[in-house]
């Protein structure tokens, strides 16, 4: 691996390990914090927090993307791509069921979003293989 | 497509992580473009046929239709 890739893999696990720190402090301050407040801004402000350090991890990620080699970028896109598709498959499989009431769950769009990290990842991986 | 990688790294004594180094990619990069797993873009092409001092056509044989 050339030494540009391994330093810019070594800058992305620092900077995404700091984000994702920092996401778990903030997320368990705001749930803290939250006990107990009505609806207003504060309470909006408090929800909305944890998303900053998502942002972070985001930009750390991007960074990342752009220093990768070509092939790597693409398998990247290419899982990227196929998740999505799922995505939009299980979303409007989900909704449809759930609209007809054939099959009834509580909606929580918190896990949609690790949902399609963790197909990602798998999709990378079987990627990988192929190549 | 089928390349000539392979044989024109080891006629220099280079490794894959050499080349990997020279072409400012991966070593999984290399392996992949060494099986004929991987197609690069053109300026990959340009640049692997200028680390080896060949054009590109003599590196990579396209794959009769």
């Amino acid at each position: 691996m050339s030494e540009r890739i391994k330093k810019a893999g070594k800058r992305y696990l620092l900077e995404f390990g700091g984000a994702m720190t920092l996401y778990v402090v903030v997320l368990f301050a705001s749930i803290y914090a939250a006990k107990g407040i009505e609806q207003g801004p504060t309470l909006t402000a408090l929800a909305l927090a944890p998303i900053a350090p998502v942002v972070l991890a985001c930009i750390a990620f991007f960074r990342f993307y752009l220093n990768m080699d070509e092939r790597e970028r693409r398998i990247h896109a290419d899982a990227a791509a196929f998740s999505l598709v799922i995505g939009i498959f299980a979303a409007l499989t989900l909704g449809f069921l759930h609209s007809f009431g054939v099959f009834k769950f509580e909606w929580d769009m918190l896990w949609f979003g690790p949902f399609l990290i963790g197909l990602w990842g798998a999709v990378r991986c079987v990627l990988r293989l192929r190549d | 497509m089928e390349n000539r990688l392979k044989d024109l790294r080891a006629e220099r004594s280079w490794s894959q992580g050499d080349l990997a180094e020279k072409l400012d990619v991966s070593r999984q990069t290399v392996n992949s473009l060494e099986r004929g797993k991987y197609d690069p873009s053109l300026p990959l092409a340009f640049k692997i046929a200028d680390v080896f001092g060949l054009a590109i056509e003599e590196i990579f044989i396209p794959e009769k239709e």
